[in-house]
C-alpha cells in the first residue's frame, strides 16, 4: 500500500518535470556518512561549470529562533538572499555571526527585527546567539540557484536542472574535508542519482542546559 | 658474693627468661603492628594524598578551564578577535590570564597556527607545537595536557573559542614548578614529584619538593617503578625508604608525565620510633629488676640450702657442734631448726654407738677396740724410751667355775667389781679395759720399763688378796697378770697386745702370779699347739697309759680297788703330767676321746683283772666336759656289756667343781650312770663350792675328801676337824668316804680312827704302771697274792 503510494508520488514528479522542461532534469542525491547511515541537514548544490545562471530574483529566507533554538539548523541560501531572523520566543535573543562569510550582529531584541540581513558572500555562516551558547545554526551561502538540503532519510533532489556541465557539492557542518574534494563534475542531461559518502566530524554541540563541565578530565 | 648455683640458676632462668621472652614478643608484637600501622598510615596517606591530588589538579584545571570558556563565550573578547586586532587580543588575554592566575595563555586558530601568545607576544603566526592537543579537543571539545614550552612544564587546558562555533583554540595554563609541588605538598603531606619519561626512557624531573640529592637519586631508581602505576611501591632514595605511588597524568607522543607521590618511611616511624626507644628502656628497666628479684629470691632460699648443706656436710664429717644460722621465719627457717635439732639427735646417738663400740657393756669400761686406739695413741706420744706405754693383762683364775657354781649373774656381778676395783686402785693416769670374761687390760701411758710394770702388777695383787663381797658371797680370787713394757716388747699396738696376751696366757699356769713377757716365751704357746696336735695322735696311736694307784680298805688295810690314771709317754718329751695337757684336752674338746679311752681301757684292765682272780674295783675320773656329753652313758654301758662287767665294781670319779659347771645337766648324766649301775664318787670333796644339801640329791656312793685337807692332818687339827666332819657328814648320808694324799702312818693312823673306810696316798703306792702295780700286789703288806 505505501509503495503504491510511493511509487505514485515519484511518477507524479518525475512526469510533472517531464512536462514542464524537456531538457531539465532531476539529480537525486543519496549522502551518507562513511559507515554509510543516512546525513540530514546536509546541503547539496551544483554549480554551473558552462554557461550562465538565470538572473537572480529577489531572494528572502527565514531563520526562525523557536523554543532558544534556530530553526532550521541548516539553511542554504544563494548568494544576494535577505535572511529574516524571527524571534518567536518571548525572551530577547543577541544574533550574532563572526564567521568571514558575513559577520553580523543583531543586539538583543523581541518579534521581528527591522532589517534582514543579506548574504552576499559564498561561504558558510555560524549563527549563534550571545546570550544563548548553545544556539547554533549554518547558513550555508552559494553561488547557485541549484541547492538542497537532505532530510532525514539523507536524500534531496536536484531538480529542474538545466542539461549543462555541473559541478556537484555537498556541504555538512560537520564534514571533515572540504567540500570540493567532494565535489563531482556532471553533465547532466538526465535525471541521475548520486551517492555521496562524507566523513564527518564527531557532533559538536553545546546541549541545554549549558553541561557544568567538571568531571571531564 | 653469692656462689651461682643450679638451683638458683633455675629460679633466674626461668622467671627472668620468662620475662624477656614475654617482652621479646610483646616487643615484637608492638613493633610488628607499628611497623605495620605506620605502613598503612602511610599507604592510606598515599592513597588519600594521591585522590586529594587528583581532585586538586582537576579543579584547578577545571577552574582553568571555566575561565577560558567564560573568555570563550565573551561576546566583547569574540568581537575583540573578530577584529583580528593582535594588540587587542593579546592584552585581553593577558587580562584575562591574570585574573585567573594563570601563566600561559595562547589562542591558537582551527589549521593549529598560533594566533597570539601571551609568552611570545611579538611572535607572528606559527604553527602550534602540539596539534595533537587541539585534534584532541576537536574531538573531545576540551582538553587539556602537560606539555613543555621552553623547556618549561606547563598544565595545559584547550577550550574552543565559540562563535558559537569553534573559530579558534584557546590554550590556557600554569606551570608546574616547584612552587606547585609545594603547594600541593602542602596540602597531601606528600612529597610531589612531577616526572616525564621521554620515549628513550630518559626521564627528567619536572618538578619536585625531594631535595636535589633525593630527586637525583630517584632518576636512578625511578625507571623500575614506572611500569607500576597507581600502586604503592617502596623506593629507597639515598638512606630512606619512600613509600610511592604514581599517578600517570598525561601521556603524550614525545612524554609521559607522571606525579610521583612519596612519604619517607623513616620520618613516619621517627615517633614510633621514640616510643620503642622507650619502650626498649622500660623493658631493660624490668627485665633488670626481675633479674635483680630473681637473684634474690633465689638467693633467700638457697643460701639457707647452702647453709644446710654446708651443715649436712659437717654432719657427714662428725661435726655435730655447728649450728645453722637462718634468719628467715619461713620453711627454711623450721628446716634449719629441725636440722639443728636433727644434728644434735645424731651426735647424743653417735656418742652413744660409740660409747657402746669401745666400752664393754657389763663393766662400762673401755673395750678391745678402744684399747687399740689408745695404745695407739699412747704408743704415738711417747716420748722416749724411758717413757712408754706399759700394758697389764689381768686374768681370773677359775673364773668359769665360780660362774658355774654361784651363776651368770654373781660372776657379772663379781667382774664388775673387779672392774671397779682396777680402775680406783691404780693412782697412775691410767686407763682400765675390759676385753670381755675374765680378762682386764690395764694401759699406762707413761710408763717407765718392766720395773715399774712388775711394780704395778705387786700393788694389783696385793690387791685381790681380800676376798670380794657378792651378794653375801665372800670370794676370793686368783688373779693372774702378763706385763708387756713399751718399747722393749714392741713398739706398735698388734705386737704389744699379743705380748701382753702370751705374757698373761702363761702367767695362767705359772707359779708366779704374774709373768712378764719375754720373747722366750713366745715358744711356749706355739708348743701348746703342737702338743694339742700330738695329744690327738697319742689317743688315736695308743700312746697314753693308764696307771693305777691301789685305794685301801681302812678296816682290814687290803686292797679293795684302783684309781685309773691317764698318762701321756710322750716320744720326746717323755712322761707329760695330766695337768699340762688335761686342761688343753679339756678346752678343745679333746677330752671326749680321751675319757673314752680311758673308760676303754680301764674296762678292759678290769677284765684282765678278774681273769687273773683279782675281784677289785675300778675307778676312772670323768671330766668336767664329760658331764655335758649325752653319749657318755651309752658309751659305758656298750662297755660294760662288750667286757661283761658287773657295773658296780666300776666307780666313775666326777670333780665337786665339775658337776657345779652345768648342775642340772650333770645330774641327769650322774642318774643316767647311776642306772647303769655303777658307783659314782664325788673326787677332791671340799675345794669346791657345792653344797651338801646338792648332793645329797645325787646318787652318789663314795666321796673322797681332797688331799689338801689330809696330807696335813697329822700337823693341822682344822684340817683333822674338816675331814672328821666330813667323814660324819657322808656317813650319815649313807656314802663311803675315802680319804686321798695319805703320806704317814700317823694320817693313816687318825683316819682308821675317824672311821674313814678307803685312803690312797703315796703311804700305800703312787700310782704304778700295770706291770709294776702287778708286782706291787705280790710284794706290798697291802697287797693281796694272787
Amino acid at each position: 500500500m505505501r509503495n503504491a503510494l510511493f511509487t505514485g508520488f515519484v511518477l507524479s514528479i518525475l512526469l510533472a518535470g517531464f512536462i514542464r522542461n524537456a531538457h531539465s532534469a532531476t539529480i537525486r542525491v543519496l549522502v551518507s556518512d562513511d559507515r554509510g547511515t543516512p546525513v540530514k541537514d546536509a546541503v547539496v548544490y551544483a554549480e554551473l561549470k558552462e554557461g550562465k545562471y538565470p538572473p537572480p530574483k529577489k531572494m528572502t529566507a527565514t531563520m526562525d529562533q523557536q523554543n532558544k533554538e534556530f530553526i532550521p539548523y541548516v539553511l542554504p541560501v544563494q548568494i544576494g538572499t535577505s535572511v529574516n531572523f524571527p524571534n518567536s520566543d518571548n525572551i530577547r535573543h543577541h544574533v550574532y555571526s563572526f564567521s568571514p562569510a558575513k559577520k553580523f550582529e543583531l543586539p538583543l531584541y523581541k518579534g521581528k527585527p527591522g532589517n534582514p540581513v543579506v548574504f552576499d558572500k559564498q561561504g558558510a555562516v555560524a549563527v549563534g546567539c550571545n546570550i544563548h551558547d548553545w544556539m547554533i545554526a549554518y547558513i550555508y551561502v552559494v553561488d547557485t540557484p541549484y541547492f538542497a538540503k537532505t532530510s532525514e532519510n539523507g536524500k534531496s533532489n536536484l531538480s529542474d536542472l538545466p542539461a549543462a556541465l555541473y559541478e556537484i557539492k555537498v556541504w555538512h557542518p560537520r564534514m571533515k574535508s572540504a567540500s570540493e574534494i567532494t565535489a563531482k563534475q556532471l553533465r547532466i542531461q538526465k535525471n541521475e542519482e548520486l551517492d555521496y559518502r562524507i566523513e564527518l566530524k564527531p557532533e559538536w554541540r553545546l546541549h541545554r542546559p549549558p553541561p557544568s563541565g567538571m568531571g571531564r578530565y | 658474693m653469692f656462689r651461682f648455683h643450679r638451683f638458683q640458676y633455675r629460679i633466674i632462668f626461668f622467671f627472668s627468661g620468662l620475662l624477656i621472652l614475654v617482652q621479646l614478643l610483646a616487643f615484637l608484637a608492638i613493633n610488628e603492628t607499628n611497623i605495620r600501622n605506620s605502613k598503612e598510615q602511610i599507604e592510606n596517606g598515599l592513597v588519600v594524598g594521591s585522590r586529594v591530588f587528583t581532585r586538586l589538579m582537576n579543579s584547578r584545571l577545571e577552574r582553568l578551564a571555566e575561565s577560558a570558556r567564560l573568555l570563550s563565550g565573551d561576546f566583547a573578547f569574540k568581537t575583540a578577535y573578530s577584529t583580528g586586532d593582535k594588540a587587542t587580543i593579546l592584552s585581553a588575554m593577558d587580562n584575562q590570564r591574570s585574573r585567573v592566575g594563570a601563566d600561559v595563555m595562547m589562542i591558537v586558530s582551527t589549521d593549529y597556527s598560533v594566533m597570539a601568545d601571551t609568552l611570545r607576544p611579538k611572535e607572528a603566526q606559527v604553527p602550534f607545537s602540539f596539534p595533537e592537543l587541539i585534534k584532541k579537543a576537536e574531538e573531545q571539545g576540551e582538553t587539556s595536557s602537560i606539555v613543555l614550552i621552553n623547556g618549561q612544564p606547563y598544565q595545559l587546558v584547550i577550550v574552543p573559542l565559540l562563535a558559537p562555533v569553534p573559530i579558534s583554540w584557546i590554550c590556557i595554563g600554569f606551570t608546574i614548578d616547584n612552587k606547585l609541588a609545594r603547594d600541593f605538598q602542602g596540602i597531601t603531606l606528600l612529597d610531589i614529584t612531577f616526572i616525564r619519561e621521554r620515549p628513550d626512557h630518559h626521564l627528567d624531573i619536572l618538578a619536585s619538593t625531594l631535595s636535589k640529592p633525593l630527586s637525583d637519586s630517584l632518576i636512578s631508581v625511578f625507571s623500575q617503578f614506572v611500569a607500576s602505576a597507581q600502586k604503592i611501591d617502596v623506593i629507597r632514595l639515598k638512606n630512606d625508604n619512600y613509600m610511592s605511588i604514581r599517578i600517570p597524568l598525561n601521556k603524550g607522543s614525545d612524554h609521559f608525565v607522571s606525579v610521583l607521590m612519596q612519604s619517607s618511611v623513616e620520618k613516619a616511624l621517627e615517633h614510633f620510633y621514640r616510643l620503642r626507644s622507650a619502650l626498649i628502656g622500660l623493658f631493660a628497666g624490668s627485665i633488670f629488676l626481675s633479674l635483680f628479684g630473681a637473684v634474690m629470691i633465689a638467693r633467700s632460699v638457697t643460701k639457707p640450702v647452702l647453709a644446710l648443706a654446708e651443715a649436712a656436710k659437717r654432719i657427714e664429717e662428725g661435726e655435730y657442734e655447728h649450728r645453722v644460722t637462718v634468719a628467715q621465719k619461713d620453711e627454711l627457717g623450721s628446716l634449719a631448726a629441725a636440722f639443728n635439732t636433727m644434728a644434735h639427735g645424731i651426735a647424743e646417738r653417735e656418742e652413744q654407738i660409740r660409747y657402746q663400740a669401745y666400752h664393754d657393756r657389763l663393766t662400762g669400761l673401755p673395750n678391745r677396740e678402744c684399747l687399740h686406739i689408745e695404745l695407739d695413741k699412747a704408743i704415738q706420744s711417747s716420748q722416749s724410751a724411758d717413757i712408754a706405754p706399759i700394758l697389764l693383762m689381768l686374768n681370773l683364775n677359775r673364773f668359769k667355775a665360780i660362774n658355774g657354781i654361784l651363776g651368770l649373774r654373781i660372776g657379772d656381778l663379781l667382774l664388775k667389781q673387779v672392774g671397779e676395783r682396777l680402775s680406783s686402785f691404780v693412782t697412775e693416769s691410767s686407763i682400765t679395759f675390759h676385753l670381755g670374761g675374765d680378762n682386764f687390760v690395764l694401759l699406762f701411758p707413761e710408763g717407765r720399763g718392766v720395773e715399774h710394770g712388775v711394780d704395778i702388777a705387786q700393788r694389783l695383787l696385793a690387791g685381790f688378796e681380800g676376798p670380794f663381797l657378792v651378794e653375801g658371797h665372800p670370794i676370793s680370787l686368783d688373779a693372774r697378770i702378763g706385763i708387756a713394757v713399751s718399747p722393749i716388747h714392741g713398739n706398735d699396738t698388734e705386737t704389744l697386745i699379743k705380748c701382753v696376751d702370751i705374757a698373761a696366757h702363761l702367767a695362767k699356769d705359772s707359779a708366779d702370779d704374774y709373768t712378764v713377757y719375754s720373747p722366750r716365751l713366745d715358744k711356749q704357746a706355739p708348743r701348746q699347739l703342737t702338743m694339742l696336735g700330738e695329744l690327738r695322735q697319742a689317743i688315736e696311736q695308743d700312746d697314753l697309759v693308764l696307771y693305777y694307784q691301789p685305794k685301801i680298805n681302812i678296816k682290814d688295810g687290803r686292797i679293795s680297788g684302783v684309781e685309773s690314771l691317764v698318762r701321756w709317754n710322750h716320744p720326746e718329751h717323755g712322761l707329760v703330767p695330766p695337768d699340762d695337757f688335761i686342761p688343753l684336752a679339756e678346752q678343745t674338746g679333746l677330752i671326749k676321746p680321751l675319757t673314752r679311752w680311758a673308760l676303754k681301757t680301764a674296762f678292759a684292765q678290769k677284765e684282765a683283772f678278774r681273769k687273773s682272780g683279782l675281784e677289785i674295783k675300778v675307778a676312772v675320773n670323768l671330766s668336767a666336759r664329760n658331764l655335758q656329753d649325752e653319749q657318755l652313758p651309752l658309751v659305758v654301758s656298750e662297755l660294760l656289756q662288750y667286757y661283761k662287767i658287773d657295773p658296780p665294781s666300776i666307780i666313775l670319779e666326777i670333780t665337786e667343781s665339775a658337776i657345779m659347771l652345768d648342775p642340772e645337766r650333770s645330774m641327769q648324766i650322774i642318774k643316767r650312770l647311776d642306772g647303769l649301775g655303777v658307783n659314782i664318787s664325788i673326787d677332791d670333796f671340799g675345794t669346791g663350792y657345792s653344797s651338801l644339801g646338792y648332793l645329797q640329791r645325787l646318787p652318789v656312793d663314795e666321796l673322797k675328801i681332797d688331799k689338801s685337807f689330809v696330807t696335813q692332818m697329822d700337823r693341822n687339827s682344822n684340817d683333822v676337824v674338816i675331814v672328821r666332819s666330813v667323814i660324819e657328814l657322808a656317813h650319815n648320808l649313807g656314802l663311803k668316804v675315802t680319804a686321798e694324799g695319805i703320806e704317814t702312818k700317823e694320817t693313816y693312823d687318825m683316819l682308821e680312827q675317824l672311821g674313814c673306810d678307803r685312803g690312797q696316798g703315796y703311804l700305800m703306792s703312787r700310782p704304778l704302771p700295770i706291770a709294776a702295780f702287778y708286782q706291787w700286789l705280790q710284794d706290798s703288806k697291802w697287797g693281796i697274792s694272787l
